[in-house]
C-alpha cells in the first residue's frame, strides 16, 4: 500500500496521480475506438477535455455548496489549489452534463458514440481499482487465505486485486466480442462491471450495511436489471437485429 | 421460445442469483457499528497516543473521547507544516467550544526538540503540542509524508485524514464540522 509517492521534496498522493494517468489512457482509448467506429478522434478528444474542465470545476462549486456556510465566509478558496475539496458527485454530474452537451451540439450523441467511450470508462474504473490498492480504500473483510493481503492490522481478502481482475476480463468479453447493435458494447459492459461489484462488494469490509445488506449490492442489482432492459429495447430498436427477434 | 420468454427466464435468473448473492453476504458484525480494530484509516478506531505534551505533562488520545480531535503530524523544517498552522490555530479557536480539540504532534525522533520548540513560539499557536520522540506514534499513523492530518470523531473512529498540504481554513472547517454536529 502507498498512499504517498514522494518525488524529491514533493510528497504526492498516489491515489490523484493514479486517477490522473487512467484519466489520460481512457481518453487515448475512447479516441481509437471512435475512430474504428466511424466517428472523429478530435471530436471525442475536445468532449473528454471538455468534460474534465466541467467537470473539475463543478466539483469544486458542488463542494462549496455542500458546505455553503463555510464558503460564504471563505470565497477566496473557491479557486484555491486544493484536491481535498472537490465532489466526485458534483464532478461526475457536471461532467457527464458537459459531455452529452458537447456531443448533443456537434451531433454525435448516439449509442456509437456509448460504444466509443466504453474503452474510456474500463481504463477509468480499472485506475479507480488500482488508486484503491494504493491507497488502502475499498479493503476487504478479514480472511485467513493463501491470496490474503496484510492491510489495516489483519489479513484480509484483496478486493482491489479482486476488482482489478474483474475489469481485466470484462474488458477482454466487452472489446473481443461482436457489436450486433449500437451500444451494446456499452451496455453490456455495464452489466457485467455491475455484477462483478455485486459479487465482489460481499468480501468488502467497509460495505455501508442496511440491516445487514449491504445497500451497494442492491444498487448494483438494479443497474444489471436495468441495463438488461435497456438493451432489450436497443435491440428491438435495430431493424436487422428485430427481423432476428421476430422474423 | 420466443424473445420475451428467454428474456423474462434471464431477468428472474439474475434476480434470483442477485438476490442469494445478496442474502449470502450479509453482515451483522460492523461498519454499522464501531470497527474495533486501530488503524490509520477511516472507520477505525484511532490508535491511541500518550505522549509528552510541549506545555508539561502528557498528552492522551483516549482522554479526549466524546470530543472531535484533530490529528497533525508536522515537523519544524517541513514548510506546508508551517504554512497552515494558522489555519489550523484560527479553526481551534473558533470551534473550541462545539468540542473541537487539537493535538499537533511533532515527529520529534527525525526533527530537533530545540527547533520544534522555536517554531512554536515564532507561530504563537495556541493548541496542544506533543512530542513524538521514539516515533512509535509516527507508525502506527503509518506516517509517509508531512504534513499528514487525522480527524477523530467523538467516539474515537477516524472520520477522515489528509496527506500534505498546507490545509485552507475552509478545507480544515469544512472537515470537522460534519464531524461536531454527530453526537
Amino acid at each position: 500500500m502507498f498512499p504517498v509517492i514522494q518525488v524529491g521534496p514533493l510528497s504526492v498522493q498516489a491515489r490523484g496521480v493514479i486517477l490522473l494517468a487512467a484519466i489520460w489512457f481512457a481518453t487515448e482509448a475512447a479516441e481509437r475506438a471512435a475512430k474504428r467506429l466511424g466517428l472523429s478522434g478530435d471530436a471525442i478528444y475536445n468532449l473528454t477535455l471538455l468534460a474534465g474542465i466541467f467537470g473539475l470545476v463543478g466539483a469544486r462549486l458542488g463542494y462549496a455548496l455542500d458546505h455553503f456556510t463555510i464558503y460564504r465566509n471563505y470565497p477566496a478558496a473557491l479557486v484555491a489549489l486544493d484536491l481535498n475539496t472537490l465532489s466526485a458527485t458534483w464532478g461526475t454530474l457536471a461532467a457527464s452534463l458537459a459531455a452529452y452537451g458537447y456531443a448533443r451540439r456537434k451531433g454525435i450523441a448516439s449509442r456509437t458514440l456509448l460504444d466509443a467511450l466504453t474503452p474510456g470508462f474500463l481504463v477509468l474504473a480499472f485506475g479507480l481499482a488500482l488508486a484503491d490498492l494504493a491507497s488502502g480504500d475499498g479493503y476487504g473483510m478479514p480472511a485467513s487465505l493463501p491470496w490474503s493481503i496484510e492491510l489495516w492490522g489483519a489479513a484480509r481478502h484483496p478486493t482491489q486485486i479482486y476488482m482489478l481482475l474483474a475489469i481485466g476480463l470484462i474488458s477482454l468479453i466487452v472489446l473481443k466480442t461482436d457489436r450486433p447493435f449500437a451500444g451494446y458494447r456499452f451496455g453490456l459492459s455495464i452489466v457485467l462491471y455491475a455484477a462483478a461489484y455485486l459479487i465482489i462488494e460481499g468480501f468488502r469490509g467497509d460495505s455501508t450495511l442496511v440491516n445487514g445488506v449491504r445497500m451497494a449490492q442492491v444498487w448494483s442489482l438494479a443497474v444489471i436489471i436495468a441495463a438488461l432492459f435497456v438493451l432489450r429495447r436497443w435491440a428491438e430498436a435495430e431493424p436487422t437485429t428485430s427481423a432476428l427477434i421476430n422474423p | 421460445m420466443t424473445d420475451r420468454r428467454r428474456f423474462t427466464i434471464l431477468l428472474l435468473g439474475v434476480i434470483a442469483f442477485g438476490g442469494g448473492v445478496i442474502l449470502g453476504s450479509r453482515d451483522f458484525s460492523a461498519r454499522s457499528g464501531v470497527v474495533t480494530s486501530p488503524a490509520p484509516q477511516i472507520g477505525f478506531v484511532a490508535p491511541d497516543f500518550d505522549l509528552e505534551a510541549l506545555t508539561g505533562g502528557s498528552l492522551k488520545l483516549s482522554d479526549l473521547r466524546g470530543k472531535v480531535v484533530m490529528v497533525n503530524l508536522w515537523a519544524s523544517w517541513c514548510n506546508p507544516c508551517r504554512a497552515e498552522m494558522p489555519a489550523i490555530d484560527a479553526v481551534y479557536q473558533q470551534y473550541r467550544a462545539q468540542g473541537l480539540e487539537v493535538v499537533a504532534i511533532n515527529t520529534t525522533f527525525q526533527d530537533s526538540e530545540a527547533d520544534a520548540r522555536s517554531f512554536v513560539k515564532d507561530l504563537g499557536v495556541n493548541f496542544p503540542i506533543a512530542f513524538d520522540r521514539d516515533g512509535v506514534t509516527s507508525k502506527r499513523y503509518a506516517l509517509q509524508a508531512m504534513p499528514t492530518t487525522f480527524f477523530v470523531k467523538r467516539d474515537g473512529t477516524i472520520g477522515d485524514m489528509l496527506f500534505g498540504g498546507p490545509m485552507t481554513e475552509a478545507l480544515i472547517s469544512s472537515k470537522i464540522e460534519k464531524l461536531l454536529a454527530e453526537q
